[in-house]
């Protein structure tokens, strides 16, 4: 088993409207993955079915080899695009919940990110602002040991400044071994970092290429083969 | 794992319950020492030379006290209905979804937890009546009051009434879960559709529980209108009956909501 995620004709379909159609798709090991596209081309839905918030309506997918589950839980590390911690809560309550609930979860690691950024783990969640909670919530994700990162938008809230901080947080904390999917249209910010893209338009997978394949073959960016493929 | 879910889910639900119980106790307390009951019903605080600041602060006490036991009553239903709603229905739901738990964890522990607030509520507003009126030997009389309820009803009747409690506010509480899993199916109107499939739930609860005491009625409707003064073995009986049916009506509403958390979930 050497790819980390698998996906065989993965469809979702929510009532009649089409998410994901036929995706097929295949994610090794110590990878950054860019899952790009525009906004409601299918990357959340792709996101949720992975983490076991919605269910296929045809297909699978397989991470590691198990079907989306407890198993799968306790190996992917995910960060939705919205807020999801509890508003009374102090960052150190939420650190213990974290360790309480993960295995892989590194508590130092976490402590150490918020002295960085001078989170004060005392504070509670309600008195700061929507782009610390996104940090406190990026910094809680990334100190889990985790085999898989699926994140979704991780710098669509956050100012530019944060934003270089931010991916250089996810490049210093993902294991060797671990793969990092990341789902954004801010793909000139994210550029620099991604081995592999994804493009995803309308529920379908349009392309999966490494970076460097992109450059040989088109010239182009990135960003420049987006707004060529995208182009409205 | 359901035993860290369940310390968390007494953590994030004691801090609205525990304040408030220790604020009716302290009322009763006030209550029972500045003893406003006396004066109220002398009528002494009704008249011109009564009306004085202390017999103000005395209706005042017993007022907040009444307030109080209503809004302990009133947030013991709201945060059933909140924490499932919220916790897992709404943004915190991809948290508590992403957990390495299985859905039906995060019913049962939700559940259970409520079961202890609805039984510790009902203990602390009987104990702080009990703390209000001032008995005397007040352990004797309810060691006395224990000994003849035993006598009348026996042993089996006594043990039976907090469980088919238990039971009936499980049913409830299962119901109100159901509903809100059905209802969250919605992508609009979500409170609505909740409160319509409780409607709708509850009426297949009455139309299963009327059937039950139809096809039952042979060995325990009938004997009971029949007998002057009821046996307690055919009162043990329709108890054990009412259970049962309890029991069958909130497995079935677990196994809808367990079903829609598992396959269906459809967060916002």
């Amino acid at each position: 088993m050497s790819n980390l995620l698998e996906c065989k004709n993965l469809t979702k379909t929510f009532g009649s409207t089409i998410a994901l159609m036929n995706v097929n798709l295949e994610i090794g090991r110590g990878r950054i993955v860019g899952l790009l596209g525009p906004n409601a081309s299918g990357k959340t839905t792709f996101i949720k079915l992975c983490n076991d918030l919605l269910t296929p309506t045809r297909g699978e997918i397989l991470i590691g080899g198990h079907k989306p589950g407890i198993t799968t839980k306790g190996m992917v590390s995910y960060l939705p695009e919205r807020t999801y911690l509890n508003d009374w809560m102090r960052v150190s309550d939420i650190i213990e919940f974290f360790k309480d609930f993960y295995k892989n979860f590194n508590p130092e690691k976490a402590y150490d990110m918020l002295g960085k950024l001078g989170i004060n783990p005392k504070d509670r969640l309600k008195t700061m602002s929507k782009g610390t909670k996104e940090k406190v919530q990026l910094i809680l994700v990334m100190s889990r040991e985790a085999d898989l990162y699926l994140l979704d938008e991780p710098i669509g809230g956050v100012d530019p400044a944060a934003r270089d901080y931010i991916l250089e947080t996810i490049l210093s904390n993902y294991r060797e071994d671990a793969t990092v999917i990341i789902s954004t249209h801010l793909i000139s910010d994210i550029e620099k970092i991604l081995d592999d893209v994804i493009f995803i338009k309308e529920g379908q997978v349009v392309l999966q290429k490494t970076v460097d394949e992109i450059r040989e073959e088109s010239g182009k960016s990135v960003d420049a083969l987006f707004r060529e493929v995208f182009r409205c | 794992m359901l035993g860290k879910l369940l310390k968390y889910e007494a953590k994030a639900t004691a801090r609205s319950f525990l304040p408030i119980y220790l604020a009716i106790l302290l009322f009763a307390l006030i209550n029972r020492v500045i003893n406003p009951f006396d004066k109220v019903s002398d009528g002494v605080s009704v008249t011109v030379e009564g009306f004085s600041f202390i017999n103000m602060m005395r209706m005042a006490s017993i007022v907040v006290y009444f307030a109080l036991i209503v809004a302990t009553i009133a947030m013991t239903f709201v945060i059933i209905i909140q924490r499932f709603y919220k916790n897992l229905l709404g943004d915190e739901g991809y948290l508590m979804f992403t957990l390495p738990v299985k859905p039906w964890q995060h019913i049962v522990s939700k559940l259970l937890i409520s079961l202890m607030w609805i039984a510790l509520s009902f203990i602390v507003i009987v104990s702080s009546v009990l703390v209000l009126i001032n008995i005397d030997n007040l352990f004797g009389e309810i060691g006395r009051l224990i000994r003849e309820a035993r006598g009348f009803f026996g042993d089996t009747l006594l043990i039976l009434a907090p469980i088919s409690a238990l039971i009936g506010a499980s049913y409830f509480i299962m119901t109100v879960y159901n509903a809100l899993s059905i209802g969250h199916l919605f992508n609009k109107h979500r409170i609505l559709a909740s409160f319509v499939a409780y409607l709708g739930i509850y009426m297949v609860g009455q139309i299963v529980g009327t059937i039950f005491l139809f096809t039952t009625a042979g060995f325990i409707l009938e004997p009971l209108s029949k007998a002057a003064t009821p046996e307690p073995s055919l009162i043990i009986t329709l108890i054990l009956a009412i259970v049962s049916l309890n029991v069958l009506l909130a497995t079935a509403n677990f196994i809808s909501a367990n079903i829609i958390l598992s396959k269906r979930l459809n967060l916002e």
